[in-house]
């Protein structure tokens, strides 16, 4: 009686194929190791070549120091807090995770960070003595009182100088003391048209948003945030005047090139392509390794009158406030950053900066650079709502700022107020 | 073994009980259909599609109804979402200058991609609809980009598009016309985004206008052209009429497209926000901000914005639309 006549088959026997077909496919596609004494899940993000050594170099020390726990590493090569706000809110959180400064206000806001301040007071572990870390890239992790997490890296822009280059040009390389007006000077010497139709093939300097105009303005004494973190400076003469002269590179001084040529011919390409003789890059950016460039580096530029500050990018190590045994995360939480904090450069320990060259032999000529970067670099001043105070920079300030659309005072005002409504 | 069974146990009874669930969800539907004297055929029927409805249920319909829930809600995707009433929907109308330029932004593309969508759809339709020697290799040749995937087409545009020295401008130039900045440039962004789109033009809207130019009996024609109809009264008067539902239903298929367009404008980087887009804003607000229940209101204005466009299509239409079986 049950059967579909047409086909001449039992409903029963459809039925009970689908379900076996339904469990067998999702039990291959689906089944994860539940691993059956103490474990933890850490998740990191990084191309194919990265993760290769972070298996090599991080997760085999780790697993060493800590035989009978499971670690299971969950790799997130692309949109990573995406997938990371999507394994939060399925209530799957990893036990650890990387997370970069501008993220961490916003995380520890909405509860998803463990405060470590407590477990850190009472550690001697020489991974967590505070007095070793540089406090300004430690200030980014710290929020409403708490610390929720440390840094595994803290990369000072430097400049990457084309030798050749300037050879060709007959400049010499700059000091440590070199100001704006010198970087302009050197730059506009090193610019070249090289086959006289009037327009240069060859620029001393490229820029598209990066370095960050915040840089430029800190070094002019200036800041887009006030100290309290509480009013956009965008305003302040010393930013506006910041502002301008990293507009006048591309449009009064013509050291750097247009951004439709930067989009066109690639950013990073430009240098090494050998079209640009000054870049400014992470301190382990691998440009002073590019085959057949003879590179150096060298500190950024002073501000007028001298003022030094670098940006830094950096990124720490947090663990997730909902992890089943926080005493076994903390443990093996402090065991990933020290092995991590000895992988990557510069990472951002005194200690550990003051061994750059043993760390990272192929930095080795560039590493008194990186560690004089190191005392004046500086973070972004970050807040919760950070992703969009960058998102309305970007779109509202520096891009139409470095096309050209407006002068900085103008483009300033018409920024300030959207932003001014997220220090809200 | 046994170690397997351990480590592997759990999951795979878990997933047995799912697939022994289904099964008896579809039992339980045939018998309950029978006991309401529901034929064997059919009751068969409703309990094999069981398992495609549930999920169609779970995965589609309670997705797109939680979120209406949570269009109400300030929900951080960290935190469980907290009740705010319409304060989501006031936002959107009166604090988001984001939610105009989105609109804006999307509301230029959709004016200018459909028609122009359209109108290339049929005219390649027209192209291959004409008796020429192998025609279904160049039917397919036509129809090949379109099944390439839209991340890697949106790269390729990107590298067609760049100003100087691209391949669009370089023809431009050498026609001795403007050679606009395209991507770099504000004010060319969306021409650029709508010349993109019409990539696929020659895709499936081409094939649905084929497929209704074929339908178009040629009778007809032959009847106008006895009367004296040159070629464009025949197409005015004959296969326009003829092909009316066709356009209808590419006209609303084109505006609710448009209206959601992502893809490209999340892989080509623009000048400011001439580039956002409205599904862009929406995406951002709820994954790169972590304000999910606005993003899930934008959502749910963009769905009434859709459905008012669409009635307003389709009201406006009925004495445009002929629909032979009306007759």
């Amino acid at each position: 009686m049950l059967r579909v006549r047409a086909l001449g088959i039992s409903i029963v026997g459809v039925v009970f194929s689908i379900a076996s077909v339904a469990a067998v496919a999702v039990c291959l596609s689906g089944c994860r190791r539940q691993p059956s004494g103490p474990s933890v899940t850490i998740a990191v993000w990084g191309g194919a070549e990265e993760i290769d050594q972070f298996r090599s170099q991080v997760l085999t020390s780790v697993r060493r120091q800590t035989p009978n726990v499971s670690i299971e590493v969950i790799y997130i090569p692309r949109d990573y807090h995406v997938k990371l706000a999507t394994l939060m809110a399925a209530g799957q959180p990893p036990d650890l995770f990387y997370l970069s400064d501008e993220y961490v206000p916003q995380y520890a806001e909405l509860g998803a960070l463990l405060d470590l301040t407590a477990w850190i007071e009472g550690d001697d572990d020489p991974a967590v003595d505070l007095e070793d870390y540089y406090p300004s890239i430690v200030s980014n992790y710290r929020w409403g009182g708490g610390l929720y997490g440390l840094p595994w890296i803290a990369q000072p822009v430097v400049v990457f100088c084309n030798e050749q280059l300037f050879a060709e040009a007959g400049v010499e390389l700059p000091d440590r003391e070199w100001r704006w007006a010198e970087f302009v000077e050197v730059g506009k010497r090193l610019t070249a048209d090289l086959d006289g139709d009037g327009l240069p093939e060859r620029w001393g300097f490229v820029i598209n948003g990066w370095p960050p105009f915040e840089m430029f303005a800190w070094q002019n004494g200036g800041d887009t945030v006030s100290a309290d973190g509480k009013h956009v400076r965008l305003l302040d003469p010393k930013c506006v005047e910041a502002a301008q002269f990293y507009t006048d590179l591309i449009a009064k001084y013509q050291v750097a090139p247009p951004l439709d040529v930067v989009t066109e011919q690639g950013f990073s390409e430009l240098f090494r392509a050998g079209k640009v003789a000054m870049f400014m890059g992470g301190a382990a950016d691998e440009l002073d390794s590019v085959p057949g460039l003879n590179v150096s580096v060298r500190e950024v530029p002073t501000g007028p009158d001298g003022s030094r500050a670098t940006f830094a990018w950096n990124a720490g190590l947090c663990i997730s406030r909902g992890t089943a045994d926080k005493e076994l995360a903390y443990r093996t939480w402090k065991l990933f950053l020290d092995a991590i904090q000895h992988w990557k450069i510069p990472a951002p320990r005194r200690s550990l900066a003051a061994r750059l060259e043993i760390i990272e032999p192929r930095k080795a000529h560039a590493a008194e650079v990186i560690r004089s970067s190191m005392t004046y670099m500086r973070p972004f001043r970050v807040i919760a709502r950070q992703r969009q105070w960058d998102t309305i920079m970007t779109e509202e300030f520096e891009e139409p700022l470095l096309r050209g659309a407006d002068d900085a005072r103008t483009l300033a005002r018409r920024a300030s107020p959207e932003l001014q409504m997220l220090l809200r | 073994m046994h170690r397997n069974l351990e480590l592997y146990g759990a999951p795979l009874a878990r997933f047995i009980v799912v697939g022994v669930v289904i099964a008896l969800c579809c039992w339980g539907v045939y018998r309950l259909l029978r006991r309401f004297r529901v034929g064997d055929e059919a009751a068969s029927g409703y309990a094999l599609i069981t398992p495609w409805l549930l999920g169609l249920l779970i995965f589609a319909a309670y997705p797109i109804l939680f979120s209406l829930v949570l269009s109400f809600t300030r929900y951080s995707v960290l935190q469980p979402p907290e009740f705010v009433g319409l304060e989501n929907y006031r936002r959107i109308f009166t604090a988001d200058p984001n939610f105009r330029v989105a609109m804006k932004v999307t509301f230029a593309f959709a004016a200018l991609s459909v028609p122009l969508g359209m109108i290339a759809s049929l005219l390649t339709a027209m192209l291959l609809n004409t008796n020429v020697r192998l025609v279904g290799v160049w039917r397919t040749i036509y129809y090949m980009p379109s099944v390439l995937p839209a991340v890697s087409t949106a790269l390729l545009w990107r590298w067609l598009l760049v100003p100087r020295g691209g391949l669009v401008n370089k023809v431009l130039g050498g026609l001795g016309l403007p050679e606009p900045g395209w991507f770099n440039d504000p004010q060319w962004v969306i021409p650029a985004f709508v010349l993109m789109s019409l990539q696929g033009a020659a895709g499936n809207n081409m094939v649905i206008f084929l497929a209704a130019l074929k339908g178009v009996p040629a009778q007809l024609h032959e009847a106008a052209h006895i009367d004296g109809a040159g070629w464009w009264a025949r197409f005015r008067h004959v296969t326009i009429p003829q092909i009316s539902p066709v356009i209808l239903y590419h006209l609303i298929m084109g505006i609710i497209g448009s209206m959601q367009v992502f893809t490209q404008p999340m892989f080509i980087r623009t000048p400011g926000r001439s580039g956002l887009f409205y599904s862009v804003h929406i995406y951002r607000t709820g994954w790169e901000y972590l304000q999910m229940g606005y993003a899930c209101a934008l959502a749910w204005v963009l769905l009434i914005v859709i459905l008012i466009l669409t009635c307003l299509v389709l009201r406006g239409s009925r004495s445009l639309v002929y629909y032979e079986a009306a007759k």
